[in-house]
């Protein structure tokens, strides 16, 4: 497809901003902001341009600019668009300033609460602060507002997985429905394979995993995923899969618990012994050493064996 | 919109904002795993280090308040295991001050985790549990009993045991 032409370009702020995109997707990044720099120059009493610009300069990691250009350039001349709030409140979440970023995205929903997508991105700011419960109650109001946004679909199912890990099957259903809308996205086939994994359907998630790495070869959750499955394939890896599971079932203040409990029970066991009984205390510290070295040198020590004979692990 | 869904405001008002730090810091998970090992005065030294690093005043403040507790803590073992024989029992001391440091510890976990998430955030490197937790674990072996226990109660060495 031929590109439109520069006049019409610069007279039309969609037309500009899907240019832009399509050059920042083949990595034209130095084209893309002298298009928007253009279209201010065109047009500058519009906030688009500065939006985009904006855009274009995130894209190229450099938020801080990106961040005062939307201020001076979009929010001083929309003060009451939505979009440009949301923008910043994007960009704030980059710069790690949380909370001005909730502001930013809370200002967006006053603004304009029927929009989807303004509740979407506040739940992706607040599964990035570690506020699952909330971030999946805001992404499921999102989806009831919304339906047809799969990447919220599959990010529901992680935060399904998170906050309630026995149900999996809810959230196996959530990462299906966004597979129907893009079967094309890695990051949705690499969910279901860690959901299955959990329901210990180890075939299938094998086989999610690899759908996912087909699509995209460096899939981070796709290779932990399916390392843990090709350890769980050897003998001598069972027990630690096993172990693994459990304690990632248990979630992180649980697996804390055990290796607390695991302590106390020890101490208590030297506490109650016998003064004397020297063999029977050696025998409780190596088993307690055992278990120690078990938890914290197991993992990096089978991951090397296992890299000799799977040179893909990570 | 969803008949069901009450906004519960603003939940991000007490989390700080991302600071990188000049040089790798540990998870902070590892805070609990490190009190249990050398005991809470040595790991909160080092989360002292870690909130300086951050210039997180919070964070600087709760390592000097939890390591001033964890220094005291072996007082209520000593004091209960005074009361309760003429010849205390140095097993149950050790125990108790152990148990009163993982529970330190994870109160500094939790302090230590937005700061930590937001320097890994702003792509600040971490070291591996294992490069913390390793050498912990070979001094908790390697030093004479009486370093150890200095480690893990310092007090006793102010009260002269």
């Amino acid at each position: 497809m031929s590109e439109p032409p520069r006049e019409s370009l610069l007279a039309s702020p969609g037309q500009m901003h899907g240019s832009v995109r399509s050059l920042l997707e083949v990595g034209q990044v130095e084209r893309a902001k002298q298009l928007a720099m253009d279209f201010i120059a065109a047009n500058p009493d519009s906030s688009a341009g500065h939006q985009v610009l904006a855009e274009v300069l995130s894209h190229a990691g450099h938020y801080e600019e990106a961040l005062r250009t939307l201020e001076e350039g979009s929010l001083a001349r929309a003060p009451d668009d939505d979009q440009v709030h949301l923008q910043r409140g994007s960009l704030l979440q980059e710069l790690g300033r949380y909370r001005e970023a909730e502001d930013a995205m809370r200002r967006a929903i006053e603004l304009d609460p029927s929009w989807g997508p303004n509740h979407a991105v506040y739940a992706q700011l607040l599964s990035s602060c570690d506020r699952d419960l909330e971030a999946l109650q805001r992404a499921e109001h999102a989806l009831s507002l919304a339906p047809d946004m799969a990447w919220l679909h599959t990010m529901r199912a992680q935060l399904l997985l998170y906050v309630n890990p026995r149900h999996w099957t809810i959230s196996e259903d959530a990462v299906r429905t966004a597979l129907r809308m893009n079967p094309q996205s890695a990051q949705s086939h690499s969910v279901l394979g860690l959901v299955l994994l959990r329901g210990g359907k180890n075939a299938e998630a094998e086989e999610a995993f690899r759908a996912a790495l087909r699509l995209e070869p460096s899939d981070r959750l796709a290779i932990r995923g399916l390392s843990e499955l090709v350890k769980g394939k050897s003998l001598l890896y069972r027990p630690m899969l096993w172990f693994g599971q459990m304690l990632s079932r248990l979630g992180t203040d649980g697996q804390l618990g055990v290796l607390f409990g695991l302590w106390a029970l020890y101490g208590a066991a030297r506490a109650l012994l016998p003064d004397g009984n020297q063999s029977a205390a050696d025998l409780l510290t190596g088993t307690y050493l055992g278990f120690c070295a078990y938890t914290w040198f197991a993992e990096p020590i089978t991951r090397a064996i296992l890299k000799r004979h799977y040179p893909w692990l990570e | 919109m969803r008949a069901d869904f009450v906004d519960p405001g603003p939940v991000l008002a007490r989390v700080p904002n991302a600071r990188r730090a000049p040089f790798p810091l540990m998870p902070a998970v590892g805070n609990m795993y490190l009190a249990l090992l050398v005991g809470i005065v040595p790991t909160m030294a080092l989360l002292l280090v870690t909130g300086l690093a951050l210039r997180s005043t919070k964070l600087t403040l709760a390592a000097v308040g939890i390591g001033v507790l964890g220094f005291l803590a072996p007082l209520l073992p000593i004091g209960v295991g005074v009361a309760l024989s003429d010849t205390p029992n140095v097993a149950f001391i050790l125990f108790v001050g152990r148990v009163l440091s993982v529970g330190l510890g994870f109160v500094a976990y939790k302090v230590a985790l937005p700061s930590i998430r937001g320097h890994a955030h702003l792509e600040g490197a971490q070291l591996p549990l294992l490069y913390v937790l390793g050498p912990a674990f070979g001094l908790l072996f390697l030093l004479p009993g009486e370093v150890v226990l200095a480690l893990v109660a310092p007090i006793l060495l102010v009260l002269g045991g």
